[in-house]
This record gives structure tokens, C-alpha cells and sequence, in this order.
């Protein structure tokens, strides 16, 4: 009876991860049964490659988001990663406490902002911006990837400062007892020895970037073109499903749902090797 | 071009989403056989495409007349500007049909929202929202 009392909680929990396990496949099910048919009846290449996306003449062709999500995650990559990865550097070796116990604090906050404010915020702030001082039509590669690149700090923050904080003692008093400078120990020891935390942190934090939605369906333009410059309009894979899932039916949503797939499968692919990257450490 | 005020530009055009009722409308009175561009850009509600438009001296769209306010310019169509009575009267080419759609006869509450749309009370409601009641357009 005691044995049994025991195991119960196990069980107990076991199941509830299951039903959670039950949920991603469930979902996964869906997606891949809905996407499918129009996958096979236009032609995996033709789907992923074709530059057509006009569904009510039957033309599903993907290429220009997957180059929109592409270019608008990379644009977001380039911008945030080093202001994040600075930041954490900062949190972690410069700042006293007193003003990291309100930076911290702050980032985290920006984590709680919901994706629309950062939409709106973009599109009356950063929209003309850019529109009056670089041209174009404002909405844009640029305008979303300078959103995202906000939108990801908080999340390579964080992963970034824990794995630095993680770092034995010793690597630093090591590297300053044999004379280095502190800028050569942060430089030359810490963050080597950081590195797959970091890089974990960054596939994570581009991982957000793609799935993100809401906020980029309001500054990117939408376009369906293939974009020729940053100060383009493009469009993503999720924006995709995003404005046109409203009133989408038959082919039209099945081809949604096939964007979806193509979505799922990239962002397994960067799970799996932010997963790999931090397996590596700590195994 | 004159009026976009802003002659050194490409014209940014806005476009609704595969899909919408309006883009729908649009394609089928004003463009025809002709695409409209994949470069234009592509929103999901006619408030943005005004909001858009009202902010950007180069950029074009398309939306209900019952939205049009003084942020935008409706565009004169052949001569004729975009008003209620140009529409009722059907010198104002670009119209459609709102349609209510039900499984079944409406009954109930149902009956009730269409007869009251149809009402007096109803049909002063869409004066005001700027749109165009029934039997006035169907006299056209």
C-alpha cells in the first residue's frame, strides 16, 4: 500500500506530460492532414520554390516568404545579437548591483510587452521613420527586423547572462591572477568558456523571431513580391497564415496549413540544434 | 500626380488580402482581367489601409465608402466624385452588395436584426455609418 502511495504521484505526473506530449502531436496531426493534399497535388518543389502566391488563380508558391522570413530573422539576428550578448556582458562584469537590479528587472519586462504594442509602437514610430528618412514606403524588412531585434533581447539576454553567471569562479580569478586585463579575461576566458550557452541562447532567441507574428503583420508590408531591398515590404511564413487565415477556405487553406508545416519543420530543425548545441555542454 | 504632393516617390500601393470582400469587389470592378501587383502591399482591414494611406503622401488603396473620413481623399471616378447619391444614383460606378447569410429562413433573433436593419431606425443608422440602405439602391 505504502509502495503504491509512493508511485502514484509518478503516474500522476507522467500522464499529465503526457497529455502535454499528446497536445504537440495532436496539433502536429492536424497541421500535416490539413497541408498535406495541396503539398502533394502542386508539388513539394513547386510549393517551396514557386514565386507565385495567388490563390484564387491557384497559385501557391512560397518562395518570397520563406526569403521574407529569412531575410526579416537574419535582419533581426544582425541587429539584436550583439546588443543583446554586450548587454549580458554588462549585466554580468561591469554593472554594480544596484544598477543591474534594475536593468535586469527591466529586460524581463520588455519580455511581458504583447507582441501587438510592439506592432503598433512600430508602426506609428518606426514606420515613418524610416519612411521619411530612407524612403520607401516605411513598411519593411527593416521596420520588422528592428522590432524583432527588440523583441528577441530579452530572451538571449537572459539564456546569455545565466550561461556567463554559470562560469566556475576560478576561470576569472585564474585569468586576473596571471595578470590578464579585465576586458582580455571577459575576451580571451569567459566568453569561449560561455560560448555554447550563448549560442544556445541566440538559436533560441532567432527561434521567437521566426514564429513571431502579430507584430509583424503590422509593419512588414505584406507584400507577396519577392523583396529587392530592406526597404521593401515582404512577407513571412507566419504573416502568411496571419492575415489571410480570416477568410481563407478550401485550397486557399490548405495551403495555409501547408505554410504551417514548412514553419513547424524549420523551427524543429532549430530547436534540435539549439537542443544539440546544448547537450554538447553540458555532456 | 499632382495631389500626392509628392512627385519624386513610386507610388506605394495597398492592397487587402487574398480573400477579403472588398478586394474582391475591387478586382471584379475595376481590374478585371488585369492582377494587381505582387509588390503592392497587402493589409487586413480597410482601417489600416486608410490609416496607411492617411499617413503616406505617395501610397494609394482602396476601402468602403462608409470608412472614408478626413485623413483620406476618395478619388473622383471618371469625373465623378464618391458620395452616397452618386452611388444611389449609379453615376458612381464602384458599388456592392453587403449580404446578410443565413442556413435557413431567418427566425428569432435573426429575423429580428434583419427587420430591424430594414427598419427606419435601422436605415438612419447606416446614413450615419455613410453607407448606402437597400431600396435606395435598388431603385438605381
Amino acid at each position: 500500500m505504502k509502495n503504491f502511495r509512493e508511485k502514484l504521484p509518478g503516474f500522476g505526473f507522467l500522464l499529465i506530460a503526457c497529455s502535454t506530449l499528446s497536445v504537440l502531436a495532436l496539433i502536429t496531426i492536424f497541421i500535416f492532414i490539413e497541408g498535406v493534399p495541396i503539398i502533394a497535388r502542386v508539388g513539394i518543389f513547386d510549393f517551396i520554390f514557386g514565386m507565385k502566391w495567388a490563390p484564387s488563380q491557384g497559385a501557391f508558391g512560397i518562395f518570397p516568404m520563406i526569403v521574407g522570413t529569412i531575410t526579416v530573422t537574419l535582419g533581426a539576428a544582425i541587429i539584436g545579437i550583439p546588443i543583446a550578448i554586450c548587454c549580458s556582458i554588462f549585466l554580468t562584469e561591469f554593472a554594480p548591483p544596484a544598477v543591474s537590479n534594475v536593468v535586469r528587472p527591466a529586460i524581463q519586462l520588455l519580455a511581458g510587452i504583447p507582441s501587438v504594442v510592439y506592432g503598433f509602437w512600430g508602426l506609428v514610430f518606426v514606420v515613418p521613420l524610416i519612411r521619411n528618412y530612407l524612403g520607401g514606403p516605411g513598411l519593411s524588412i527593416l521596420a520588422g527586423s528592428i522590432i524583432l531585434a527588440i523583441m528577441i533581447l530579452p530572451t538571449i539576454i537572459s539564456i546569455s547572462e545565466v550561461s556567463l553567471l554559470a562560469l566556475p569562479r576560478l576561470y576569472k580569478e585564474g585569468a586576473l591572477s596571471l595578470g590578464a586585463t579585465q576586458w582580455q579575461t571577459i575576451r580571451a576566458v569567459l566568453l569561449p568558456a560561455a560560448k555554447s550557452g550563448i549560442v544556445a541562447a541566440v538559436i533560441l532567441g532567432i527561434g521567437r523571431a521566426i514564429g513571431e507574428t502579430m507584430a509583424v503583420i503590422m509593419v512588414l508590408g505584406n507584400a507577396v513580391a519577392l523583396p529587392q531591398s530592406i526597404l521593401d515590404p515582404a512577407r513571412t511564413l507566419t504573416t502568411n497564415i496571419g492575415i489571410e487565415m480570416g477568410y481563407a477556405s478550401g485550397e486557399h487553406q490548405q495551403a495555409l496549413f501547408a505554410t504551417g508545416i514548412v514553419l513547424l519543420v524549420i523551427i524543429m530543425i532549430l530547436n534540435s540544434i539549439a537542443q544539440f548545441v546544448v547537450r554538447r555542454r553540458n555532456g | 500626380m499632382e495631389s500626392t504632393g509628392r512627385q519624386d516617390s513610386k507610388i506605394h500601393v495597398i492592397t487587402r488580402e487574398e480573400g477579403s470582400g472588398t478586394r474582391s469587389a475591387f478586382e471584379i470592378l475595376v481590374m478585371g482581367a488585369a492582377e494587381i501587383t505582387p509588390r503592392a502591399m497587402v493589409q487586413d482591414s480597410n482601417g489600416v489601409v486608410r490609416q496607411l494611406v492617411g499617413d503616406d503622401p505617395a501610397a494609394i488603396g482602396f476601402i468602403s465608402l462608409g470608412l472614408v473620413d478626413e485623413k483620406v481623399k476618395a478619388l473622383e471616378l471618371e469625373g465623378v466624385t464618391a458620395t452616397r447619391d452618386n452611388v444611389i444614383n449609379g453615376s458612381y460606378g464602384l458599388s456592392r452588395p453587403f449580404l446578410f447569410i443565413t442556413l435557413t429562413q431567418p427566425v428569432g433573433q435573426v429575423k429580428q436584426f434583419i427587420d430591424f436593419t430594414l427598419s427606419p431606425e435601422g436605415k438612419e443608422l447606416l446614413d450615419a455609418e455613410g453607407l448606402v440602405t437597400p431600396e435606395e439602391s435598388e431603385t438605381e
